[in-house]
């Protein structure tokens, strides 16, 4: 069960009666009916549907806590702030109190699901990784490198933010199809992904391609024989 | 997972807008419509308010109410109560209440300087 760090990982712990309306209204995915246990992914997108940060959701019960990527908590938190007016949503910062890990290869809960033991939640995502958060006291063996984990995220063409989900991308070229649900309402970028959508024109998308290979974008993850790239399609 | 409950995370603080006191008007179309809606009765306040979401990240609420438990300054307007929740009064001043009489479309419509720009819906501005 390779184990790597991650490092980047930032946890925000939301509290309030608007929280799931709030962040379902703001992004991606429809999250309005998470209930206890489970784990959906969603994406704060701007008005031209280029992506903030993708953000996992934990229901704990009592409060939300969202694992999202710190490098991107500045924009994402200025994105978020103004738009809480009057609404029941609070939120603090737990990041300094865990420890973030990624886990390929491995068994772990049903994807949309969690699950907490001793100190450690799992989440298990669609495309079939475990994303760990432990308290900063628990012990988490780690026995793969980050390198090793982008290997196999180019073996299985998952996007990671700082690569592939960055600001200069929108949610459908950086492989986030899933987080965009088909029939939700307004947010914002929602427009212009429904748009790209319904004609089936995205403009680029996200490949695996030989290192030899000659590409019409870029490469977004580079790997020992094959690479993540953002194509023109 | 450790929620930081503890007394190292505290809440994030939110920077909130200034209050403004905010001016508004309503256009005799919707000064009729809302004649219609309440009929004697001026006990009855209409809420303008704003959520986020929608295409352009704000988005218009209206409701009439007795009353709300949200902060509000109230603008009274040929006998209408007008609340406008102080969260929100940033947004709002200066905006127009206005009916727009079509099949697709129709009802009250915000007309407000403050949006940038709006969606087609006219529900949702930045």
């Amino acid at each position: 069960m390779p184990t790597a760090p991650y490092p980047e990982g930032n946890l925000s712990i939301w509290r309030g009666q608007d929280v799931l309306s709030f962040i379902d209204g703001l992004s991606t995915n429809h999250v309005l009916d998470l209930k206890k246990g489970e784990f959906r992914q969603t994406t704060f997108t701007t008005a031209l549907a280029k992506v903030i940060d993708r953000v996992g959701l934990f229901h704990m019960g009592e409060f939300i806590a969202m694992l999202s990527h710190e490098p991107f908590w500045h924009d994402l938190s200025h994105h978020i702030m103004p738009r809480i007016l009057g609404q029941d949503v609070n939120i603090s910062l737990a990041t300094s109190n865990n420890n973030f890990y990624t886990q390929y290869q491995a068994p772990g809960p049903e994807p949309g699901r969690f699950e907490s033991d001793n100190g450690v939640t799992v989440a298990r995502t669609q495309e079939g990784l475990n994303l760990l958060v432990a308290g900063k006291n628990v012990p988490v063996k780690t026995d793969a490198t980050v390198e090793e984990f982008h290997q196999w995220r180019i073996e299985t063409i998952n996007p990671w933010p700082s690569f592939e989900i960055t600001k200069e991308n929108h949610a459908f070229a950086c492989g986030l199809d899933a987080d965009v649900h088909q029939s939700k309402g307004c947010y914002i970028g929602q427009e212009l992904l429904t748009r790209m959508r319904t004609r089936g024109r995205t403009g680029k998308k996200l490949v695996v391609v030989s290192n030899d290979e000659e590409i019409n974008g870029k490469i977004t993850t580079k790997g020992l024989s094959k690479s993540l790239a953002i194509v023109r399609t | 997972m450790d929620c930081g409950t503890c007394e190292t995370a505290g809440p994030i603080q939110v920077v909130q807008p200034e209050v403004v006191d905010v001016a508004l008007t309503i256009s005799e179309k919707a000064q009729t419509m809302l004649a219609d809606a309440f009929g004697e009765d001026r006990s009855m306040a209409l809420l303008v308010g704003v959520l986020s979401g929608g295409c352009s990240g704000y988005m218009y609420d209206l409701q009439i109410v007795e009353e709300t438990d949200q902060s509000c300054q109230e603008v009274v307007i040929e006998g209408f109560r007008v609340l406008v929740p102080n969260a929100s009064s940033h947004l709002l001043d200066g905006i127009e209440i206005d009916y727009v009489d079509r099949l697709m479309g129709g009802g009250f419509k915000i007309n407000n300087p403050n949006a940038e720009s709006s969606c087609g819906c006219g529900e949702s501005f930045a």
